[in-house]
């Protein structure tokens, strides 16, 4: 029966994952986007070129900028998982580089050795792993103790923050300690990405780690994650006259 | 979620309409959400709760109360909606534990009158949340089902029926034009005309009511200013009234005062439809006409400021600033500033027309509502009047104060109202001042 489930969240889920996650973030913004704005709602003053609005946009979304003016203490937190979250959620890429994408030979062409881009990756995941980790357990503490976050928090916020928590730290834990070795999960990858999967690794962290983290990117678009998307609906209208 | 009330109250709808709103509330959400628009759903939906707009909210940047939390207050109508939409509000609704208690309506009311809709803490928001649409949805929803403070749905009332929300007839009108004719010819020496229902001039000028009752020396300015530019331009009789409180609550209201404004613009044809010293009614015109895009496309809409900056920059104007020798300041209206986009006129005007112009901080866009928007300055029973001067008005205070002035100059007649009390209560050493009062002080005629 075990066997069957892990199968199960191994050969056929990831597919279920992804098409649930592109329909369901792509059915959420597309709810935004029906939606009538019949009047010029901004908020002063604006820039009148399309193309300054969109770097104005694009520089408060990337520095968080009108975060920072509010506070400073939250803005650093936020600043901080952002980044550690990019930088290791995209492991995917990691996975593929010298394969698909030929990060591997631009490192060695700039002098890098092999073993010192496998260090450079094993360390970078590793240092933006215990920093997402961390800055989501300060994320849950925050709510629990400073009262303003507390008075405004919901359970969905409590949730949120532990499902991510429970995801990111299995997936450091595995990082740090080399629990399974690179190649076993990148080959089990790769093999899901030619759409014929093979054996994923045996480890039952990393099994735990794959199911929570296929969990939460369905989970995602419901969830006010979705802000990453949202937030460019937003700030287009705000900063836009017409 | 606990739905707690303050000690005060802005609503004296009885308990008995809290009972019938709360068996609605539902068919209301349903109606009025069916064209909600795109940022009122995002902001809905996205809000993080991270906090960031909170200490800019002035009410709980003085109290660090949960309750003046602008994020608290959104999060009450995000709770009952919760409650019957989306996955989990529909498994609620088929089992029947969607039920609203009039006693959550009567908060949910209260608190979504305690916010004055200025927008400050969407502009600190990276994903631009907008709590104010929030609450103006809300205020929507419970207008529908019969909870609005008395002051504005009078107001409104007696604006529908006579045309002014104070009750000012048409004699009542003429009358105080008469006066005011006289008392510039008094203080000035000057014998000006002032057009009444002339047809094909240049500019409507729509004044707020309150002000040809309450800040008269500005009406007299503006109309000072227009005479000595030489501007043609006319008052009317039909509909002598700016303010379009429909803004704050009702999109019905709304509409109907925005079709009688552009109706009496068309019947007397003129080019612009120009606001006195009312940020809310310019923003009404000058936003919402979009929704009345037949009747309002032959229509400029402009506010007196940039009429008046507009004759200062082109010389038309001979102003001296000497006779303005106290130092002055300035409180930005958010709806002009922040959502008007109307931030350097009244600074080049006060700076033309006085000695001692000094700034306040923060200001701009970044200004502090002074407590009294969104109509709440119109609200004063049940103890309310002392939530717009101890919560509501305690940081302009604080910026009044850092100041120093003598002297402070809005542009709006809400904030006038606002400041009229907040002097009064605080035993301020200044005086408020519409910025055309200044502008008339200074002006010389050629």
């Amino acid at each position: 029966m075990i066997d069957l489930i892990i199968q199960f969240f191994s050969f056929f889920f990831p597919y279920v994952t992804l098409v649930l996650f592109l329909t369901l973030m792509s059915y959420r913004i597309i709810t935004w986007l029906i939606r009538p704005m019949p009047v010029s709602w901004v908020l002063y003053p604006v820039l009148h070129s399309k193309v300054g609005v969109g770097r104005a946009i694009l520089k408060d979304v990337v520095t968080l900028g009108s975060h920072f003016k509010a506070d400073k203490r939250l803005w650093v937190a936020a600043i901080t998982f952002h980044i550690s979250f990019i930088v290791f959620a995209p492991h995917i890429i990691y996975f593929l580089s010298g394969t698909y994408i030929a990060i591997d030979p631009i490192l060695l062409s700039l002098g890098m050795s092999k073993d010192s881009i496998f260090g450079l990756k094993f360390y970078l995941g590793s240092i933006s792993g215990v920093i997402a980790t961390i800055t989501v357990f300060y994320f849950i503490l925050w709510r629990i103790f400073c009262k303003k976050a507390r008075e405004i928090s919901s359970k969905e916020d409590y949730f949120n923050l532990t499902f991510l928590l429970l995801v990111i730290l299995l997936g450091t834990y595995l990082r740090v300690y080399e629990l399974v070795p690179a190649n076993e999960y990148i080959n089990y990858f790769l093999s899901l990405v030619s759409f014929n999967p093979i054996q994923p690794p045996t480890h039952p962290l990393f099994l735990a780690h794959f199911i929570l983290a296929q969990l939460y990117l369905i989970y995602f678009p419901f969830s006010k994650c979705a802000h990453f998307m949202g937030l460019f609906v937003n700030q287009w209208i705000v900063r836009r006259e017409w | 979620m606990k739905f707690k009330l303050d000690e005060y109250r802005a609503l004296a709808t009885k308990q008995e309409g809290y009972e019938e709103a709360a068996k609605r509330f539902y068919d209301e959400v349903d109606r009025v959400s069916k064209n909600r628009w795109k940022i009122i759903k995002t902001s809905l939906d996205l809000c993080s709760r991270c906090g960031a707009c909170s200490e800019e909210c002035p009410y709980y940047n003085v109290t660090r109360e949960e309750i003046y939390n602008p994020i608290y207050r959104v999060n009450l109508l995000r709770e009952l909606y919760s409650r019957n939409y989306g996955v989990f509000g529909r498994l609620r609704r088929s089992l029947g534990r969607n039920r609203v208690s009039p006693e959550e309506i009567q908060a949910l009311s209260e608190n979504l009158y305690r916010c004055t809709m200025c927008r400050r803490c969407s502009l600190f928001c990276t994903f631009k949340v907008d709590n104010s649409l929030i609450v103006r949805e809300g205020r929507v929803i419970l207008s529908n089902l019969g909870i609005a403070p008395r002051e504005i749905d009078e107001g409104v009332r007696m604006q529908l029926s006579v045309g002014t929300v104070t009750g000012m007839t048409r004699d009542g009108f003429l009358d105080i034009i008469n006066f005011m004719k006289e008392e510039i010819k008094e203080k000035k020496g000057k014998s000006i005309d002032i057009p009444i229902d002339r047809k094909g001039v240049e500019m409507l000028l729509l004044h707020n009511s309150g002000d040809y009752l309450s800040f008269m020396e500005d009406v007299m300015g503006i109309t000072e200013v227009l005479e000595a530019a030489g501007a043609s331009w006319t008052l009317n009789t039909e509909f002598n009234e700016a303010v379009n409180y429909g803004l704050y609550y009702s999109d019905d209201i709304l509409l109907r005062i925005l079709k009688k404004h552009l109706e009496v613009a068309r019947k007397l044809e003129v080019k612009r439809i120009v606001i006195g010293e009312c940020g809310h009614a310019y923003k009404a015109l000058k936003i919402f006409k979009r929704l009345l895009p037949e009747e309002s496309k032959d229509f400029e809409i402009l506010s007196i400021l940039q009429v008046t900056d507009d004759y200062i920059r082109r010389g038309k104007l001979n102003l001296d600033p000497t006779k303005n020798k106290e130092p002055v300041t300035l409180h930005d209206s958010c709806n002009f500033a922040r959502m008007g986009g109307i931030i350097e006129e009244p600074r080049r005007i006060l700076k033309a027309c006085v000695m001692d112009f000094r700034e306040m901080y923060p200001n701009r866009e970044y200004n502090y509502c002074c407590g009294g928007g969104s109509g709440l300055g119109l609200i004063t029973h049940n103890k309310f009047l002392e939530w717009r001067m101890k919560v509501a008005g305690r940081k302009k205070v604080d910026q009044i104060k850092a100041t120093g002035a003598k002297i402070v100059a809005s542009s709006c007649a809400n904030c006038k109202i606002q400041f009229r009390e907040l002097i009064r209560y605080y035993n301020l050493d200044c005086r408020y001042s519409g910025i055309h009062e200044l502008v008339a002080n200074a002006l010389v005629y050629r």
